[in-house]
């Protein structure tokens, strides 16, 4: 995948996300994000310091145009960027001599795909619930919404990247 | 040196991660008050929880002394309740109250020497008040002294500062009797004398008026024991710290007693 592909995806979702974040609404227990998937195309081999800026200004300006709560998004973000890789050594199963440069569905195959994109996922919306509604709403209402966020996110964003995200771009 | 670049490396992403999660954090609690409350409500349990255990700790090694000082709280207010479950009775009189045998009214002190070895004590009652020679003087933290002249308007009273001076006296947890003195030196030292040399006395035991000279009521607080020694070969001496200190005296009570005449025709027929 060029560089320059990557970065015109990237700007794609990140107005997808704007647009789902300001016209649709799908209820309390359903956080529509597509920002886990753009930190998870992130390159593996820039520096942890490097990928937690990117993740940073990404999820800020996302929080700047989307009216929402501003840091919100960047601090689930920042997260993210610094446990990413481990997560995915230990995920995928690579060892520290893989040459993977972008995970994709054609290179570590559908299954250790899914498991590096939920664990992603998971991540970024535990701790931007979690930011979001603790001591707010009750455990069981935080929990739900977890669980059912992470499906729906997993979901659309296996078919975004499944669509998108190929090897001959 | 690898190992080196690997350290500074680490500590550099650790650098960076609390940099960028502090400004996120920083910029969600000064956008939204929700956030904002949650943090600082976080923050100050984490530090009450610190606060209850530093509390604990100290509170257990400091509760010698407030036990000391709750004693105190409660006798005052033992006091208070006296007085004013006895002016309830009495709604009438606007500076006296009775309590069973004895009508204590107020006066206020208008000279008082304390540095010779007879004292005495001038009030601002006399005859015209009620006030007769014999009277006793009190205040809530111990006997005062006797009236032993009266004229219209005051009254001199020889205070327990003076080495004639005697109450009986009774120690609280042993229950033992014997005569109080002023020992002649500090002013809040005192000493019960002739107490039977088997009994033992504990110290920090409270000194109260035993009721025995129908001048003064019982129970009144008069002091702390310090310590004790035997005397001559029969007796003990128990030292005592008064309550009270002459010094600074203001405002005493004159006590009335309404058995004493009765008590004193008793005797004398013996």
């Amino acid at each position: 995948m060029s560089k320059a592909y990557h970065i015109v995806f990237c700007i794609l979702v990140f107005i997808l996300q704007l647009v789902v974040s300001r016209f649709l609404n799908f209820g309390p227990f359903i956080y529509v994000c597509f920002i886990p998937l753009v930190l998870s195309t992130i390159q593996l081999t820039d520096t942890p310091q490097r990928t937690m800026f990117i993740s940073f200004l990404f999820a800020l300006l996302f929080d700047l145009l989307s009216d929402g709560v501003l840091g919100l998004n960047a601090s689930a973000a920042v997260i993210v960027a610094v446990l990413r890789k481990p997560m995915y050594r230990w995920l995928v199963n690579a060892d520290r001599q893989d040459r993977t440069v972008v995970p994709l569905i054609s290179d570590i195959g559908l299954v250790k795909y899914i498991k590096y994109l939920s664990a992603v996922v998971v991540l970024y919306l535990f701790i931007y619930i979690l930011f979001d509604c603790i001591s707010f709403r009750p455990f069981g209402f935080i929990l739900l919404k977890l669980i059912i966020s992470t499906v729906v996110n997993v979901f659309l964003s296996l078919v975004i990247s499944s669509s998108f995200l190929n090897r001959r771009y | 040196m690898r190992s080196r670049y690997d350290f500074i490396s680490a500590v550099s992403v650790i650098l960076v991660f609390v940099i960028l999660e502090a400004v996120s954090i920083l910029l969600m609690v000064n956008n939204s008050v929700v956030q904002r409350f949650r943090l600082i409500g976080g923050v100050r349990e984490v530090q009450a929880f610190f606060w209850e255990k530093e509390e604990r700790i100290g509170s257990y090694f400091s509760l010698k002394e407030q036990n000391e000082q709750l004693v105190e709280e409660n006798l005052a207010l033992k006091q208070d309740l006296v007085r004013l479950e006895a002016l309830l009775s009495d709604i009438g009189s606007s500076v006296s109250y009775t309590d069973q045998n004895f009508v204590f009214s107020r006066a206020k002190v208008i000279k008082n020497s304390v540095n010779t070895q007879h004292n005495y004590i001038v009030i601002d009652k006399g005859s015209k008040d009620g006030v007769e020679v014999g009277m006793g003087i009190v205040t809530d933290n111990g006997v005062i002294g006797l009236v032993n002249a009266v004229s219209k308007n005051f009254a001199r009273v020889i205070s327990f500062l003076n080495i004639d001076q005697s109450v009986s006296a009774r120690i609280s947890n042993d229950g033992i009797f014997g005569p109080l003195y002023w020992t002649g030196t500090g002013q809040q030292e005192a000493v019960i004398r002739d107490i039977p040399i088997h009994e033992t006395v504990t110290p920090g035991d409270t000194v109260l008026s035993s009721g025995f000279s129908a001048i003064f009521p019982p129970d009144i607080p008069l002091g702390i024991v310090t310590g004790s020694e035997p005397d001559g070969g029969v007796s003990r001496r128990v030292d005592v710290k008064l309550f009270e200190d002459f010094g600074t005296l203001k405002y005493v009570y004159v006590v009335k007693s309404n058995i004493r005449d009765e008590i004193l025709e008793l005797e004398a027929d013996e």
